[in-house]
């Protein structure tokens, strides 16, 4: 008690006779996380778009030349990657919804005492290595499996084959695979923001539109799902934005005409010596369209707020 | 807690809250200012920064790569840096390689060994900048493909053999030591020589494949072919399949064979380009035909898992080199472990458990004692047949490597 009294009248003593001392204490809090930005996100990003507008290989060296040709070469040589980018997360996206929304809405409404354990049935399998849980599908869809088999028996492939979405009479190593790979990596990111939106709704509210009369599916339309709107931006964002960049699917589940953007960025890097410079410019490109993308997606659905 | 304790808590919280605050403002609107200016100078400074230093083409000895004092003689040691799954291992414990092993031993050289390259670009950019910088690489040999041996030794970066430390160097077969890449084999000594051939699944293809153009233009293959996304593994077999020479072609010729390539895989013909896990599909069943390294597929084991031995064209022979980076410091070490390797029966020894062509002499005779079965598979000891239809790859410049190298990669999308 005693200390708690006394202790600011050392502050009222000092205070009328010097300057304030400076408070470096939030700036020294900051530095790690400044430090951070610095070396793991400005730095990069500047790289990036310097490297973009360099010519030369690596055994000459780079030199910035404000080569900004890099761009038309960035987007012209690379449109159907592109377009596969664009439309298989799209898709992810959208299959994503469809699968987590009454997935979270049966945990958070009907789950009872067992919520717990079946949000860690969505979260556990993450503990696996992304790249082994995308290998397994090779194993799951492989050829001469179960899977392909009874799809196969059910002459269900001819109908994905003749729409495109699959190649002959396998699954693997065309469209559909790399679209099934992703909604299963990317699933738990749409769950969890939607789980977390519908759980903090009053289930009372549910009884009042009974109460008024609407059937279950008006309730749904006219209470749940607007109240549950943060989590649908929130969950497609956090799906759509990894899936747009991901390319361990298309390269692991895909065939050379799945190829997406971060296949051809790797490449560039990788295996082509003067690849760095139209390399940095796709992923500049990139970038900036996954940001008007989201930007405009958030603006249509009116809710800056959760930024 | 009393009242009177509480309510001067909050009065203190208060107030230094209220300063804080106030200074905080000022402070902040100050930084801000700062930040600006200085971001705007660090983004100046970093984008002028951002080249990258090119090479610098030592003067003079242009053929024999630069030297390091060599500490050989002081340190019994010698780094070796090789690809994994490269060498002998004991069949009951990983951990010990019988060939390496005996070679500790007699010779006393503590051998480093590192299975840490997996893709030759990779590996190049990776050891560039301590090259163009011309100082040492912390490797005293490494094993790269013979068309980056060409690479290396326009650059000069890797060191010409003393002999005298290579006794064995005269038992290297004439048609290794005739390379289009090295020619004599002062650079570079085989660690594996191999062809690159087809294999396919006899469950999956009802007709036997007997020739190269099959892969690209057989209607019931479809989907089913992986090619390699190495670039000349993949163009040799399009020339090959052409009835062009992968030893000796043109521009146009090349176009021709990209242009193959090109319609093959529009046409959904290819299911995949592959590095080195094609295997894994292949013995899954998930693709019909493969392109395939000799060593590979020499000892599947599988009645359906079928290699052809000797496409109609022909086939593709290529050589994984050891050489010494510039400014190794255990380069007599590293010729000692080379000249080592070179012994008919330890290469036996090596070819027995890797599955990759002999290319010493005596080599055979002795694979023959060690283990007969393996003797009589052709994709091991080739025939008189199969090495008079097998090509190397065309020595590139590095600027037509460069190009050839990015338009087929264009096509692969890999």
């Amino acid at each position: 008690m005693t200390t708690l009294t006394e202790a600011p009248a050392p502050v009222e003593e000092r205070a009328p006779d010097r300057k304030p001392r400076r408070n470096w204490t939030p700036w020294v809090l900051l530095l790690p996380g400044l430090l951070w930005l610095t070396v793991f996100f400005l730095v990069p990003i500047l790289t990036s778009v310097s490297a973009s507008v360099q010519t030369g290989d690596y055994d000459d060296g780079f030199k910035l030349t404000w080569h900004w040709a890099n761009y038309h070469d960035a987007i012209a040589d690379f449109g159907p990657q592109y377009y596969h980018s664009l439309v298989y997360s799209l898709l992810t996206t959208i299959v994503c919804l469809a699968l987590a929304y009454p997935v979270a809405y049966f945990i958070a409404f009907k789950g009872g005492r067992w919520k717990t354990l079946l949000m860690a049935l969505v979260i556990v399998p993450s503990f696996t290595s992304f790249l082994i849980r995308t290998i397994a599908w090779k194993t799951i869809l492989a050829d001469n499996g179960t899977v392909v088999h009874t799809l196969n028996s059910l002459h269900l492939l001819k109908i994905t084959t003749a729409l495109g979405w699959t190649v002959g009479n396998h699954v693997l190593a065309s469209p559909a695979a790399v679209v099934c790979g992703m909604v299963y990596n990317f699933l738990p990111f749409t769950i969890l923001p939607l789980y977390t939106s519908l759980e903090k709704i009053d289930p009372r509210l549910h009884e009042a539109g009974a109460d008024l009369y609407c059937s279950a599916f008006t309730t749904w339309r006219r209470i749940t799902l607007p109240l549950s709107m943060p989590g649908v931006i929130g969950g497609t964002l956090l799906t759509f934005i990894p899936a747009v960049g991901d390319y361990i699917n298309a390269q692991l589940l895909g065939n050379p005409n799945t190829t997406v953007v971060g296949q051809r960025i790797e490449d560039l890097f990788l295996r082509q010596t003067n690849g760095y410079p139209v390399g940095s410019a796709m992923s500049v490109v990139m970038m900036v369209g996954t940001l008007v993308i989201v930007m405009t997606y958030i603006w249509r659905a009116g809710t800056e707020d959760l930024l | 807690m009393t009242g009177s304790s509480s309510f001067e808590l909050a009065r203190y919280t208060n107030r230094t809250r209220l300063t804080s605050t106030a200074r905080r403002m000022s402070r902040r609107s100050l930084l801000r200012g700062a930040m600006v200016g200085g971001i705007a100078v660090a983004g100046a400074s970093a984008l002028s920064a951002c080249g990258v230093q090119g090479h610098v083409l030592p003067p003079g000895s242009k053929e024999n790569g630069q030297a390091g004092h060599d500490y050989s003689d002081v340190e019994k040691t010698v780094v070796f840096a090789n690809w994994p799954a490269y060498i002998d291992v004991d069949a009951k414990d990983q951990n010990k390689r019988p060939t390496l092993d005996a070679f500790v031993k007699q010779s006393g050289i503590q051998v480093d060994y590192l299975e840490i390259i997996n893709d030759n670009n990779d590996w190049y950019n990776k050891i560039d900048p301590s090259l163009v910088k011309g100082i040492d690489t912390g490797y005293d040999i490494m094993v790269v493909s013979d068309y980056m041996v060409a690479k290396y030794r326009t650059y000069d970066y890797i060191q010409s053999f003393d002999l005298a430390n290579i006794p064995n160097h005269s038992k290297l077969l004439p048609s290794v030591l005739h390379d289009p890449t090295d020619p004599g084999r002062l650079h570079s000594i085989p660690w594996a020589y191999g062809y690159t051939t087809i294999a396919y699944n006899s469950n999956l293809v009802k007709t036997p494949i007997t020739s190269i153009a099959e892969l690209f233009t057989r209607p019931d293959l479809k989907g089913k072919v992986s090619l390699f996304a190495e670039m000349e593994d993949t163009v040799a077999m399009a020339l090959l399949a052409l009835g062009l020479n992968p030893e000796q072609f043109t521009d146009a010729q090349f176009n021709q064979a990209l242009e193959y390539i090109r319609r093959a895989k529009d046409a959904g013909q290819i299911r995949a380009f592959t590095g080195n896990d094609y295997l894994s599909d292949f013995q899954q069943g998930n693709t019909a035909v493969t392109m395939a390294y000799s060593g590979d597929v020499a000892q599947l084991g599988k009645p359906n898992l079928v290699t052809v031995d000797l496409p109609k064209e022909g086939l593709l022979a290529w050589s994984d080199n050891m050489v010494i980076p510039n400014f190794a410091r255990h380069k007599k070490n590293a010729e000692k472990l080379m000249n080592y390797y070179l012994q008919p029966e330890v290469s036996a020894e090596l070819t027995d458990y890797i599955d990759y062509i002999p290319s010493v002499q005596g080599a055979v005779a002795a694979l023959q004692q060690l283990d007969s079965d393996a003797a009589a598979v052709p994709l091991i000891v080739p025939t008189k047949e199969m090495q008079a239809k097998a090509r190397g790859f065309m020595a590139l410049s590095i600027a037509q490597l460069n190009d050839y190298t990015s338009r087929f990669q264009q096509i692969t999308g890999q």
